[in-house]
């Protein structure tokens, strides 16, 4: 059995959960109900300069000649802040890892200022895309147990760990991220990987729908770090407001990140999807609800609300309901009915108001006539964002998970395609 | 060794298995384990779903009249599954590896066996 090397002293696992996602990585204590840190999946890049100072937010790269190295600035304390010619760019892409150097920076962080422990005490566990592909796998193993020397690992789908937070080992995951909707089939704690689904729309796509939106309106959108103060204006008239004083050479990419980081709040408070498909007489007779921009502009919305909010569910092939009900024809028909009865509803973006009642409406007029719907969706916000999270935190605390570990030993004696063979 | 020894005294006896069987490309079984009735034509079934995943995500894989709920897959490896207990077979140069693991063994465990042994006849040529 794997482990060997280790001891279990009984309640002290003392596991750490990482769940990498496009709006943040999340990660925390296995045994613990929430993530320690909820960590955006962004990173600024300083511009390259000579630096003599000890700053002690930077964290520089480990280059041979000290005045080329670049700062990187992460976590939201750090890239929040407006600095001259400091590039954001996000280290995900399709849902899995894709630029690892800027990846070890944001670990490294977790390590110094979240965890604040050396990584050689603690077993890691890594949630992964129910689409991630081998290479992706094999890479993050040996960065783990080459880099961090952890002493133990386990790579889990991220579709398993959020059935697992919802009690069930067999359920058809639909999780709304930022950048992907996806309907995963799990039976018996494994994917089945030939039915997953997945479609781009998103938190993101929301939200850019809701800046195309506003500025077709002429809504200015200016975020809250270029406001210096505001006056209080009637409803629907021009924001008057005066503008701080920044540095120069802000970049475009940091703009756009402050600009989506405005429109996310407004998408959140504002946002709702009917229990029906978007009818201009229904909506209408909704009360409407009011929003204040950091600019001190306000007004009521109205039907605008379930129109944007509606194009996530609408379209023929990428609609919630539609993939839903597409992986489930994938899937052997022995195990339809059981999915159909364990729906788990899992992500961020699905705490937009009236997401589940929708996807059960839609699910139920796709289902055979006949077939008992269950849809499970947690209440609070915190079970749905970190779902996956919870999951992996539940695992790694189970006492017949402890012999599944690929430990240090095992993974220098059969290298980093052992991870294909333990973590399916 | 004979393919025998290779079912009863590798698979078998590493405990993480209960019935193996060890068949050709064409379906030929080489060895098979105590009680282990599978088919020809099961076996040929699964091989060419090895290189067409569709055959097997629709109708499962059957083996010994007991139809597993097909999982994920590769060009080398399939599993299945059925409750506690499942099947991974690995697809070798010559030969493939077809083995039944139930409860309590994990799937990690079978799966961890039987890919050793594998690796070890394809560098042998098998």
């Amino acid at each position: 059995m794997s482990g060997g090397t280790m001891l279990y002293g009984g309640d002290e696992i003392g596991a750490l959960v990482f769940d990498p996602g496009h709006h943040s990585l999340r990660v925390g204590y296995a045994q613990e109900d929430s993530p320690k840190a909820e960590i955006p999946s962004v990173v600024g890049i300083g511009a390259k300069a000579p630096d003599t100072n000890l700053d002690p937010e930077t964290k520089t790269d480990n280059s041979v000649t000290p005045n080329n190295a670049r700062k990187y600035y992460v976590d939201t304390n750090y890239v929040n802040v407006p600095r001259s010619q400091m590039e954001v760019q996000t280290y995900m892409k399709d849902g899995m890892i894709d630029n690892w150097e800027l990846f070890e920076k944001v670990i490294d962080y977790a390590y110094a200022n979240v965890i604040q422990s050396e990584p050689e005490y603690h077993p890691v566990l890594f949630s992964e895309a129910s689409w991630n592909v081998r290479n992706n796998r094999e890479k993050l193993t040996e960065l783990m147990f080459e880099k961090y020397n952890v002493p133990a690992f386990f790579l889990v789908k991220n579709a398993v760990l959020a059935a697992f937070s919802s009690g069930r080992a067999t359920a058809l995951v639909v999780d709304s991220g930022a950048t992907h909707t996806s309907a995963v089939p799990v039976h018996e704690g494994y994917v089945l990987s030939q039915a997953v689904v997945k479609s781009p729309l998103g938190g993101d796509f929301l939200s850019r729908q809701c800046r195309q939106h506003l500025e077709k309106h002429g809504i200015d959108l200016s975020p809250v770090y270029k406001i210096a103060s505001k006056d209080v204006v009637k409803e629907r008239d021009n924001a008057r407001f005066t503008l701080r004083k920044l540095p120069e050479n802000l970049t475009q990419s940091w703009q756009n990140y402050m600009t989506q980081l405005m429109m996310q709040d407004f998408q959140m408070n504002v946002l709702q999807v009917l229990e029906n498909p978007y009818d201009e007489r229904v909506a209408a007779q909704i009360p409407m609800v009011h929003y204040e921009f950091p600019n001190g502009y306000h007004q009521d919305f109205g039907s605008e609300r379930f129109k944007i909010a509606e194009s996530l569910f609408d379209n023929a092939m990428l609609g919630a309901g539609q993939l839903a009900s597409t992986s489930v024809g994938m899937c052997d028909a022995d195990v339809r009915l059981s999915l159909f009865g364990s729906v788990v509803v899992t992500g961020g973006n699905t705490l937009l108001q009236g997401f589940p009642e929708r996807l059960n409406r839609d699910l139920q007029l796709r289902a055979p006539s006949n077939t008992r719907l269950k849809m499970i969706s947690a209440n609070g916000s915190v079970e749905r964002r970190f779902g996956a999270w919870i999951g992996g935190s539940i695992l790694a605390s189970i006492g017949t998970f402890q012999q599944m570990w690929i430990s240090s030993q095992e993974y220098e004696e059969a290298g980093k395609s052992q991870v294909e063979r333990k973590c399916p | 060794m004979s393919w025998q020894d290779y079912v009863d005294n590798q698979l078998l006896a590493s405990q993480c298995v209960n019935k193996a069987c060890i068949a050709g490309h064409d379906g030929n079984i080489w060895a098979q384990s105590n009680g282990f009735e599978v088919t020809k034509e099961e076996l040929a079934k699964l091989i060419s779903g090895f290189d067409q995943q569709d055959l097997l995500t629709s109708n499962g894989v059957t083996l010994a009249g007991q139809r597993y709920i097909y999982l994920s897959g590769t060009d080398r490896v399939v599993r299945a599954k059925l409750g506690r207990s499942g099947v991974h077979c690995m697809k070798t140069t010559q030969a493939v590896i077809v083995s039944i693991y139930e409860d309590p063994v994990q799937p990690q465990q079978a799966a961890s066996v039987v890919e050793k042994l594998g690796d070890y006849l394809i560098t042998c040529g098998y």
